[in-house]
């Protein structure tokens, strides 16, 4: 499954957000100081913003496409959304958080790999919680099961990790990837921890003020920290 | 007070209920459409929503029956079609109340609609819902306790109507007469006792609503 992105343009307050390229593995980290656009990129492919021009097309279905004012509906697009601030819905128990994306696309009773997911994510003793009493760290691993069991084909991952510990982070991701590839999922992960690149994804796109500026294989990770700090101090 | 009062208690409570429940499924989606969406012709919708509240009841009354009469082309439909006849029975006490309570519940609900992150409405379509499914399961649910605060007022506007209700459905004791019109007429014949008395009546009713209605604001604003 490839992920295109023709000739993106989104249009920003402080830059354009300008991109031509076509993602076509499993993983893909996206790397970047902040403010460098890529949560616009991910909510622009989620469809909760529409691009000034240009196309993207997932797995041969056309997301947008501002040539003929094609823009398929946000609910359409079988994404599954784990946004930085998590956004869970606070009317909604633990439970009916998890299961809501399952249902919305028309899923009955338990999705298939729930016991996996629920056991995984260490969220058992949470399953009847309400949201207002959880801590940042598990409305994080809620919202990343959340989309995780929503049967999406294309996670997009804001810093799904961002507020857990090392080693729960470590063994999440690992987790991640392994579902990744059993279950054809296709996924952008944005993260600012080189590490998680470098043990979780197959391609690394580093993005500055909207562009695309660096692109290669995790090995290339090496020289990410050093970037990282200078994409941080030239920003 | 006696039987008769307590018929008319039941009967304006009725009504007034009932008025409540019509308005509700299109001042939900006026009040939405309002909140959420650009359209053109909206700002000419919110003057003709809001039109009641600024209108001399009588007025907004004459405009009713002249629609509702049986020569008014939504009268001649309904009597026509459905052999339903609105003005001088019941049906007309309900359709001036509700069509007086519509702009405060209007008000209210796309308040309370606007205050629902929009956030969670996009992360709700994100994960597959349809605009349908998002808006009773996260703008109706988030915005609860406005939408019910809304419907309380509604409610309680619609108790105390008197214009638009005698225009349209007139002054007919055990067929149409409510609290208002009840006191009104009291008063008229001199009768002052039944008119207090039923003055006392309207002013509990009044008490526990607006009572209700500051309750569920305090609520929303403690547990945003």
């Amino acid at each position: 499954m490839s992920l295109q992105l023709q000739k993106l343009l989104a249009r920003l307050p402080e830059f354009n957000l300008e991109l031509d390229i076509v993602l076509d593995r499993p993983m893909t980290g996206l790397f970047g100081p902040s403010g460098a656009g890529k949560t616009t990129l991910l909510e622009t492919i989620a469809g909760l913003r529409n691009p000034d021009a240009g196309r993207i097309v997932f797995d041969q279905q056309i997301f947008a496409d501002t040539a003929t004012g094609r823009a398929l509906a946000p609910h359409l697009r079988s994404i599954g959304y784990v946004p930085q601030d998590v956004a869970l819905f606070p009317h909604l128990h633990v439970r009916q958080n998890l299961l809501y994306g399952w249902h919305s696309r028309g899923g009955d009773g338990l999705p298939p790999h729930w016991d996996e997911t629920i056991e995984m994510m260490e969220l058992a003793d949470l399953i009847y919680r309400p949201i207002a009493g959880l801590s940042g760290g598990e409305r994080q691993r809620v919202a990343l099961a959340r989309a995780i069991l929503s049967s999406a084909r294309l996670w997009l991952l804001d810093e799904p990790l961002a507020s857990l510990d090392q080693p729960v982070r470590r063994r999440l991701l690992a987790r991640l990837r392994h579902w990744i590839d059993r279950w054809k999922v296709t996924a952008i992960y944005v993260t600012h921890d080189p590490s998680e690149i470098v043990d979780g994804c197959d391609d690394v796109l580093v993005m500055k003020a909207g562009k695309l500026v660096q692109r290669g294989l995790p090995n290339f990770v090496s020289c990410l920290s050093e970037d990282k700090s200078r994409l941080h101090s030239s920003s | 007070m006696t039987p008769e009062d307590w018929h008319l208690v039941g009967f304006t409570l009725g009504m007034a209920a009932l008025s409540t429940v019509v308005l509700i499924p299109p001042g939900l989606w006026l009040a939405w459409l309002l909140a959420r969406r650009h359209w053109p012709g909206k700002s000419w919708v919110e003057t003709v929503v809001a039109l009641p509240l600024i209108l001399p009841p009588v007025a907004t009354g004459l405009i009713l029956l002249k629609l509702f009469s049986r020569r008014g082309w939504l009268g001649a439909f309904l009597w026509e079609t459905f052999g339903i006849s609105v003005v001088f029975t019941w049906r007309g006490v309900v359709v001036a109340l509700s069509l007086m309570s519509l702009p405060l519940f209007i008000r209210s609900a796309r308040v309370a609609f606007s205050a629902v992150s929009r956030r969670h409405e996009q992360i709700a379509a994100s994960l597959g819902a349809s605009p349908t499914r998002v808006f009773w399961t996260v703008s109706i649910p988030l915005a609860r306790r406005g939408l019910l605060a809304g419907v309380l007022l509604a409610f309680a506007r619609a108790l105390g109507e008197f214009g638009a209700t005698v225009v349209l459905a007139g002054n007919i004791p055990d067929r149409t007469q409510t609290l208002a019109l009840a006191i009104y007429q009291s008063v008229q014949m001199g009768d002052d006792s039944h008119a207090f008395r039923l003055m006392m009546v309207s002013l509990t009713l009044a008490f526990a609503l607006a009572g209700a209605s500051e309750w569920l604001s305090h609520r929303r604003d403690s547990h945003p």
